[in-house]
This record gives C-alpha cells, structure tokens and sequence, in this order.
C-alpha cells in the first residue's frame, strides 16, 4: 500500500479552502472571457469572445451559407458529358476543400444534356467569395514547336493540345531561383504522348504555352532536353525575370486548374442561403448542452457529493478549454455531426471522473484508508482511462484521415474532446482530489462512500480485521 | 442512491445467461431484416440519399412558407422548404421533395399554381451518392482494424473479436429499429452511427479493462465466469451514470427539436439515443457470454496442443 505523507506546516485546511476559492475565481473568468466582448485595454485591438467565433466557423447546416447553381455547357468536342460533369464535379469539390471549405456540397441536378452543378458551400459570408475559391477559368493552349520570331504569336491552327491533356497543376518551389515557385503541369497518359511528339524531334525550336490567348512561355528546347523532356509526364513552368511569387503561382494554377473543367459553366443562380436545419437549430443545441450539463452536475452531486463538486469544477475546465480551442482551431467547422462529437466527448469526460470515483469506492471497500485509497483510485484508473481514450482518439484519426467533409467534422471535434477530457479528469480531477484531502482526509463518507454492514457487492476481501483498522483510523481523526 | 448499490449487488449470473439475452437481438433483426426484404418498406430514405426534385419560387404576398406548405400536403410527399436571400435581391423558397415517378406531376402543378414565381424547376441528384456512402463504410472499417490492432497489442485477440461483435450487433440493432419504427434516415444518421459507435467501443474497453486487471490479480483464484460477472457488476454503476449523463443531453435535444419541430434534428437525437439503449444492453449482456464462449474454447484449445 503506498504511503503518503501530508506536511501539516506546508498546507493546512484553511489554505486548501483558499486555494479552491481561487481556483474557482479562475474557472469564473475563463467563462466570463468565453462569452465577454470587449476592447482590450491600451490597445486598439477587438476581444470578440468565442462565442461569435464559434459562429463564424458553423457550417451551413447550422449558420446558413453560399449557394451557387451553374448551368453546364458541353464543349464543342464533348463525347460523353456524364463522365464530364461528373470529373467537373470533382475538381470542384477538390478545390473547395484545398481552400478549407471542407463541408461543401457539390451535386449534380437536372438530366442529360440540360445538367446543372449546384454547389452550397457553408461558413461562406459573400456571393463573391466562391467565384473566387474556384476560380475565374483560363483555359491553357500549348503550340507546335516553332522559331524564336513566331514562338510568341498566338496561331490557332498550331495549337496541339489544352487543357484536356492535363491532369493537374501544382505550385513547387522553383528549382533555379531560390525563393520563388514554379508551376508542375501533370499531363494524362494521352497529354504525355502528345507532347512527347512534339518535343522530342525538335530541340533547338521554342514551344509556347497560352493561357486565355496570352504568351505565358516559350521557351527554348535545349537539343540534349528534347529527348527526355516531360518524358515523366510532368513539365515545370518557371518565369525567366524574377520568378513567381507564391501568390501569383497560387492564383495562376488556381486559374489553369479551373480552366480545366470539362465543361463550361455559367451561373445561374447565386443567393445565400440561411440555416439548413431550421432557423432555431443552434438555439436547440445550446439549450440542450445547457440542460444537460446541469443534469450531470447535479446527478454527479446526488451521486458523489463532494467528489462530484470536484467533478463538476474539472468539467468547467472542459467545457471552457473547448470553448476555447473550438475557437481557435481553424479546419474546425462545426455542424451536426460536429455538435455530435462534441455531445459524446461530454459523456466520455463525465465518464473519465466516474471510473476514478467508482475505483476510489472499491479500493475503500477493500480495506484502504480513505487518503490511500483516493490516491490508489486515481493510479488503478488510470490505464482503463487511457485504453478507452486512446481507441477513441485512434478511431478518429482514422476518421478523420480517410473520410471527407461531414464526418471529419465528427472525428475532429471528437478526437479533441477526449483529449481535452484526459486532461481535465486525470491532471485536473487529480490535483482538486489532493487538494480537497487537506480539507478532508479521511471522512469517506462526504463522498458518500459508505460500507454496508453485508459488505458486499463482491463479497470477499473485507475482512473483519481490515473493517477494524478502518474504523480505528476514522476515530482517531475525530 | 441505494437503488445504484442494490443493482450491483445483485448476483446476477452475466456469463452464463447468454442465450436468454441473444433472443430479443435475434427477434429484432429478424424482423428488421424481413421489412427489408418486403418490397417497398425497409429503410425510410430521406431526400439526402434519394434525390428528387426542387422547385424555386419568389417570395410574395401570396407565396409565403405557409402557403406553400399547405399546398405541399396536398400532395402528401415527403418535402422540405428553405429560404433563400437571392444575390440579385429579393428571396425565394426552394422546396425539395421526391415522389419518384410523380416528380413532373407535382413540378408541373406547382409551375401552374404560381406561374411566373417560378424561378427554377429542376430534378437534384441525390446529397449521398453510392460512391460517398461507400467512402464512409470503408474508413469505418479501416477505423475497426486499427482498433482491433490496439487491441492486440493491450488484450486478448478474444476480447478484440468480442469488441467488435458487440460493434456490430449495435450497428445492426439501430438499424433494424430504423426500418421497425421507419425512422427517416438523412445525411444525419451517418452522424449518429459514428456516435454510436465510438460508445460501444469505449463500453467494452472499459468491462474488458476491469476483466484484464483481474486476471492479472487473480488471488482468489477466481474461474472465468466470477471475474466475468464481478467486472459487469463492478463497471455496472458506471455504464448506468454514463448512459445516464450521455442520455440527458440527447433526450433534451430530441425535446427541444420536437417543440420546435426541426425534423433533422430529431432524425439525428433518436438514433443516437437508440444507439446507446442498444450499446448499454450488449456490454451488459452480450459481451460477458460471447467471451466466455471464446475464452474457455481457446483455453480448451490450447489443453488439447500441449497434450
């Protein structure tokens, strides 16, 4: 049994009791600071609170958001505008979530060839906002190989391939000019071969890249490239004077990578949208977080009583520090699925205080003094905490790492709550417990653990000797 | 709470009363398997995973929300309506619904009731297509391996199996009890499917935790089926409260949503609330036979192999 030793001259009952009046004073204005507004002092700068950056961050589920309805346009060349729309529908979504807007839909309605694209893309505050997160097109023309004197005129009739024979574009960190990018043009198969046509029997010629009918490049194709040239399928973009900075690279692939919809679209419908769910969601959630955080703090009195208060302080350490971090954490966006984590990491961090509470009892029963018997309650405990947790966190890791919008909404609000529910039962819990023993070190029966006379829900162990000790030990502190 | 105490000390036998307890889970599935099967009952799809059709239409004097709604029961199909600030000013409603083959019927008759209101008439693809439903399945499954692989490394691969039996007897339940009760399922349901869970899961790490620790300290010498039953009796009071605590959020949600009829989040509370009813029950009464089931015949096994 592990021996502890409570230095009387360095903490006292009164000093506890102070300690626990300024940790609840602490725990008062971190609730104050999650709802407060105001300008901090001295400075200019704007305290919003949480509460309204929270906000900010609800998905269109809950705060309403940005839809977009596109009519689709085949290209002239188009052979099968299912498959079109359907690829116009993933570069789309793919765009949308690089720019963060994780939880937008893009749908396909209508029927074969009068499709539209609808696109809702929640959190979003302007109807311009979304031309820009997925772009103004441009489309991306690549010329025959030619002299130095034409490779700069635009000739139509020269054009081997667009945008068809790309299937990516990415921005790389420019290889001959340090600190400035380059854009990687990813061919398909089809878009390879092509090029390879015209590359490899022609080095010493220029080839020139278009985009929207403006000279973007041409360059010189040195004689000893021409054979391997882009033979990987991959080709770098670079500018001769100066390079592109990061934006300008962003925004140009940006720009080519839209101009690579299969389709053509043109809005047709461009409004904002309120709430999803009904108006009175939110107002639904919070008055349920509410109520249910009361109904398991008064039941974890009922059911603990003293403990139960502490349970209840390191509860408001949670809910605070989630507040907080719901906040702060910027991939977070918060619908339903989110408010699902959220709702279930409550009952995993309630569920933390209960497995201790419900060791310390056992442990009591056994035989140990109430001191000991917290202490070894909190150790035992421990590592069923941890195995519960760490699967959960696992899960939603998982979750989180394979799956797309909504549900890594649920992963990631989830794998925030457990961890943030670790904290608070095994650091916070803890160190209230140690505390509250200098105000009551062995009185067992203030967290209403008592021993009945037939000892026993599990019958063996209590033997009458250690019943004895027990109560020779709770005489002496009276 | 003598009640709490009472329970516990009740010396109910978990171990060795599975079969009375796999009953009602048999019955249940059954039958939601039959109704499935039934053509035109099982699962009571939403328009999140059938599609339909929508309709826009101006807001004016006439065209209010109510109106439409009353016009939307005549036709007595599933439907939802919202508001929309269009970018070009003034608002409209879109209301979305899907009656299969009648979708240009109705499209047709509200086209002729509010005439030139009529912004855009339209069939819309379903939110969740196969391909994303798919995408989900396999990252749950992908989540249950690496569970399964902690699991290996801190238990016994009999407790593994048993997690994940008890896994999927609670994702069956709600889903049977979906299609019994014919619970409409949207975008939400996948939410609380996940909710559920990641509960089960942190329910049987918790009974097999205790089963662990006592094997460990087995000084009384204590056979399979004692430590089985003093670990459910021992974590009894603490699935109780939790489910108790979980419950209270939820149950007040699905109140709420039902004064205030927000469909979509009753369709999400009632899930989840069966879910944890259901994942109670298989950590309570399952999870203690199905181990014991395993446990004695791998010990059997292992006799036999060092005979």
């Amino acid at each position: 049994m592990q021996k502890l030793k409570y230095n009387k001259n360095y903490m006292n009952k009164t000093k506890a009791i102070i300690k626990f009046c300024v940790i609840s004073l602490v725990i008062v204005l971190g609730m104050v600071l999650c709802c407060a507004k105001f300008t901090i002092p001295f400075t200019n700068t704007n305290y919003e609170g949480c509460f309204n950056a929270i906000k900010k961050k609800m998905g269109i589920d809950l705060n309403g958001g940005i839809l977009a309805v596109f009519d689709v346009e085949a290209a002239e060349n188009s052979t099968d505008l299912d498959t079109e729309v359907n690829a116009t529908i993933k570069r789309i979504e793919n765009m949308l979530s690089s720019k963060n807007y994780l939880e937008a839909t893009v749908t396909k309605q209508g029927t074969n060839p009068n499709y539209k694209i609808r696109i809702e893309v929640p959190g979003m505050e302007n109807t311009e906002d979304i031309m820009e997160a997925i772009g103004k097109p441009a489309t991306i023309e690549f010329m025959e190989p030619t002299t130095s004197d034409n490779s700069s005129t635009y000739d139509a009739n020269k054009i081997f391939m667009d945008g068809k024979g790309l299937k990516k574009v990415t921005v790389v960190a420019d290889p001959e000019n340090a600190g400035y990018y380059a854009l990687k043009l990813t061919f398909t198969d089809e878009g390879t071969l092509k090029f390879r046509n015209k590359v490899k029997d022609n080095g010493g010629q220029y080839l020139s890249i278009f985009s929207n009918g403006e000279l973007v490049s041409a360059a010189q194709i040195s004689t000893e490239n021409a054979s391997t040239l882009g033979a990987d399928g991959t080709v770098l973009i670079t500018r001769n004077n100066g390079g592109y900075t990061k934006d300008a690279a962003d925004s140009f692939a940006l720009q080519i990578e839209s101009g690579l919809y299969s389709v053509q679209l043109t809005e047709s419908q461009l409004s904002r949208i309120p709430a999803t769910l009904g108006e009175g969601a939110i107002m639904a959630g919070v008055i349920s977080l509410l109520i249910g955080l009361v109904v398991i703090f008064v039941l974890m009195i009922l059911v603990y009583r003293d403990f139960g208060l502490l349970a209840n302080l390191s509860l408001l350490v949670y809910t605070i520090i989630f507040v907080f971090l719901l906040a702060v954490i910027d991939p977070i966006q918060l619908t339903l699925p989110g408010i699902a984590g959220i709702i279930l990491s409550i009952g995993m961090a309630v569920d933390a205080n209960i497995l201790i509470f419900e060791q310390i009892k056992e442990e009591y029963c056994n035989g140990k003094r109430f001191s000991a018997a917290v202490h070894t309650g909190f150790n035992r405990s421990l590592i069923t905490i941890l195995d519960a947790n760490i699967t959960t966190i696992i899960v939603s890791v998982i979750l989180y790492l394979l799956s797309d919008g909504a549900i890594k909404g649920f992963a990631i609000t989830l794998a925030l709550g457990v961890a943030i529910s670790m904290f608070t039962g095994l650091v916070i819990t803890r160190s209230l417990a140690k505390l509250y023993l200098y105000i009551n070190p062995d009185n067992a029966a203030r967290a209403n653990i008592k021993l009945k006379a037939n000892q026993s829900a599990d019958g063996e162990q209590s033997t009458p000797k250690k019943v004895e000790k027990r109560k020779l030990n709770m005489g002496g502190a009276k | 709470m003598k009640w709490l105490d009472k329970i516990k000390n009740s010396n109910f036998n978990y171990a060795r009363n599975g079969k009375k307890f796999v009953v009602a889970p048999i019955v249940i599935f059954l039958i939601g398997f039959i109704l499935l099967v039934i053509p035109g009952i099982g699962f009571n799809l939403g328009l999140d995973f059938t599609g339909g059709a929508i309709v826009t239409v101006n807001k004016t004097e006439t065209i209010t929300k109510e109106a439409i709604q009353t016009k939307m029961n005549e036709y007595a199909v599933k439907y939802t309506i919202t508001e929309e600030q269009s970018s070009r000013g003034g608002t409209t409603y879109s209301i979305k619904f899907n009656a299969n083959e009648k979708n240009s019927e109705i499209i047709n008759s509200l086209t002729e009731a509010y005439s030139t209101d009529v912004v855009a008439n339209d069939n819309i693809q379903a939110q969740t297509s196969q391909e994303k439903i798919m995408s989900v399945f396999w990252s749950i499954l992908a989540a249950c391996i690496g569970l399964m692989i902690y699991m290996l490394f801190r238990f016994k691969i009999t407790a593994g199996i048993t997690t994940l039996l008890a896994l999927a007897h609670d994702v069956l339940m709600i889903c049977a009890l979906m299609i019994i009760f014919q619970i409409e399922i949207n975008i939400s349901f996948i939410a609380a499917l996940l909710t559920v869970i990641a509960y089960s899961i942190n329910n049987s790490l918790v009974v097999f935790d205790r089963v662990r620790d006592m094997e460990k300290h087995n000084v009384d010498n204590l056979s399979l089926e004692q430590i089985l039953n003093k670990s459910i009796n021992r974590t009894l009071g603490r699935c109780i409260l939790t489910v108790a605590t979980t419950l209270a959020t939820l149950i007040t949600l699905l109140i709420v949503s039902l004064v205030m009829s927000l469909s979509t989040l009753i369709e999400f509370a009632l899930p989840i609330i069966i879910g944890l009813m259901v994942g109670t029950y298989s950590s309570l009464f399952l999870i203690a036979p199905m181990y014991h089931q395993f446990e004695s015949a791998r010990i059997i096994r292992k006799q036999r192999k060092a005979k």
